[in-house]
């Protein structure tokens, strides 16, 4: 077993490598006499287009180590006025640069639409699971509102509660929400007829029933939804952030394509660089908090006989 | 309580019930809306200045007019078709490269093990991220608004697929293995009709994925006739009817697209064992 992840870890590596290294051979080639090469190819093989590695690294230094006051150029809109929250300027300071800021703002947003989507959800699904009257009194209703992106919800969001966190952070709630509803009701309504006969007969009503039966027997299913949750969380959080956010890393995105990111009075945007750094750091940070969803998952459901 | 009677019977009360939470919810819409209409101020303040004659929740009356001028204008349908055909095509393609890359992931150990970390890392990134960067690669043009749906799609269904596969319960293959079955039979018959549902499941988030993905995706070089515009310009000037009757056709829309396919999924695999109580 021990050799056979160490074998996995080895050509994950090997496959990562040679994708970096190929990557860096393609966007360096601009470097050489390419004048062969047919005019489409040479187009393309353009650092403005395909950046360099050392490129990637000049930007990501760049970002990772700016200090926040001498970033804001004329339209930039990040800040810690645009969260309104009075620990971000303090979070702004300690953190340094412009892009572990957007970090941590999103994956805080996450966190939240997460933990508090994630809460309704289930009980919502286990609702719907359980009883066959919820169930024919709510489905069709909630099989429309989920039906509605939760990106399109956000301007209605934007008239009721102004311009500010709440309607950043209420269509988040409601993609998890809308995510989480899913594999709770099934985890419910599909928990085998003999587990819940047997605990029946032994005497299991209420409370006993729900802590020991259902919720052990939906849990695999809840937790396998965990992970496409949080997916969606991560989608719309940068959606929200790149049509209205003020700030996240949906914004710095938005801002390095623009070119509205200043550092040290060089403009960081506008060519590729910046925006795939953004992309690459996200993905850095999203399997972080995958494998943390991960890791919880398989805790839980240790128990689980195989083939469910 | 869990007991449910043979479905036959059972379908018309569902039904009645269902229509019970309908005429409740448009009841208390009416109210509400008739309610905000007296109480509720009809001013916004956006960001420097006050809007005005903006209906918070706007009266069935309203609503109907706007929806009448979308569909008279002609507006609306030509949004719907446009955005449809973009879902359609992104949705078909990505598809495609999602459930081929998945089943050949799990084809043999060592190609799973060079491609995990890469689907690993395009799992988290949001297609919508690449926004900037494919309009900056491919133009603002057609090709990038299908090309970042494909993208959505492609990651969610490669995932799905490799997962169905991969929870193939081992006695299956280990059996067909055993009686001869070479690698292509063993997929057609054992890996794939045991990974359907998992395909399916993720299809069906990859459609409403493909939704989303589309509505941020015609912000970019913006047309008129596109259902995302439609509520970007619907928001720009603080139009709630025309935002509300926007939400309700783009969630019509989704919700037909997954019925049909349930409905496709249900004939594909009538075939399987159903645990109905």
């Amino acid at each position: 077993m021990k050799r056979l992840v160490a074998h996995q870890v080895s050509v994950g590596l090997i496959s990562l490598f040679t994708g970096i290294a190929l990557y860096t051979l393609i966007s360096n080639a601009y470097l050489y006499n390419i004048s062969g090469l047919p005019e489409t190819v040479r187009n393309v093989l353009r650092p403005g287009i395909i950046p360099p590695t050392q490129e990637l690294i000049r930007v990501f230094i760049q970002l990772v180590s700016v200090q926040p006051n001498q970033i804001g150029g004329p339209h930039f809109h990040g800040g810690p006025d645009a969260t309104g929250g009075a620990g971000s300027a303090f979070v702004e300071q300690t953190l340094g640069g412009p892009l572990q800021y957007a970090l941590l703002l999103s994956s805080y947003r996450v966190a939240f639409g997460l933990l508090t989507g994630g809460a309704l959800g289930f009980a919502f699904g286990i609702v719907m699971g359980w009883s066959t009257k919820a169930d024919d009194y709510l489905h069709p209703t909630y099989n429309f509102l989920r039906s509605i992106p939760p990106l399109a919800l956000l301007s209605y969001f934007m008239i009721w509660f102004g311009h500010n966190e709440t309607h950043r952070l209420l269509p988040i709630v409601y993609a998890v929400f809308a995510a989480t509803v899913i594999p709770t009701y099934h985890g419910v309504r599909d928990i085998p007829l003999s587990y819940l006969r047997t605990a029946q007969s032994l005497g299991a009503r209420g409370r006993l029933l729900f802590t020991r039966v259902i919720v052990p027997a939906a849990s695999p299913f809840v937790l396998a939804g965990l992970r496409y949750s949080l997916m969606v969380a991560w989608i719309t959080t940068v959606g929200v952030e790149m049509l209205m956010g003020g700030d996240g890393i949906g914004q710095l995105i938005y801002d390095v394509y623009a070119g509205n990111v200043y550092a040290g009075g060089l403009t960081v945007g506008v060519d590729a660089a910046g925006i795939i750094v953004c992309i690459l750091s996200l993905g850095v940070v999203g399997y972080a908090t995958d494998f943390v969803a991960k890791t919880i998952a398989e805790k839980f459901t240790r128990w689980k006989p195989e083939g469910l | 309580m869990r007991l449910r009677a043979s479905t036959a019977g059972r379908l018309p009360t569902s039904l009645k019930r269902a229509l019970v939470t309908l005429f409740l919810i448009t009841l208390s819409y009416a109210i509400a809306s008739e309610a905000a209409n007296l109480l509720l101020p009809h001013r916004v303040f956006v960001g420097v200045h006050y809007i005005e004659d903006v209906d918070f929740i706007p009266t069935y009356s309203s609503l109907a007019e706007e929806f009448q001028f979308l569909a008279v204008s002609g507006i609306l349908q030509k949004s719907i078709i446009v955005s449809t055909v973009r879902v359609l095509e992104g949705f078909g393609l990505g598809s495609l490269i999602g459930i081929s890359l998945g089943i050949l992931s799990a084809w043999t150990r060592r190609l799973e093990y060079s491609l995990d970390p890469w689907m690993n890392f395009f799992r988290f990134t949001p297609a919508l991220a690449l926004l900037p960067l494919y309009s900056l690669w491919f133009g603002t043009g057609e090709i990038s608004k299908i090309l970042l749906i494909v993208t959505g799609v492609a990651v969610v269904t490669w995932l799905g697929t490799d997962h169905g596969i991969r929870e193939t319960p081992q006695t299956l293959v280990r059996a067909a293995l055993i009686l001869g079955a070479g690698r292509w039979l063993l997929l057609r018959k054992i890996l794939l009709p045991s990974a359907l549902q998992h395909i399916f499941s993720s299809l069906r988030v990859a459609l409403a994925l493909a939704w989303v993905t589309l509505i941020v995706a015609e912000l970019m070089n913006p047309r008129i006739p596109s259902l995302g515009y439609l509520l970007a310009l619907a928001s720009a000037f603080t139009k709630v009817q025309t935002i509300l009757v926007g939400i309700t056709v783009i969630g019509s829309l989704v919700l037909t697209s997954d019925i049909i396919a349930i409905t496709l999924y249900n004939r594909a695999t009538s075939w399987m064992r159903r645990r109905d109580g």
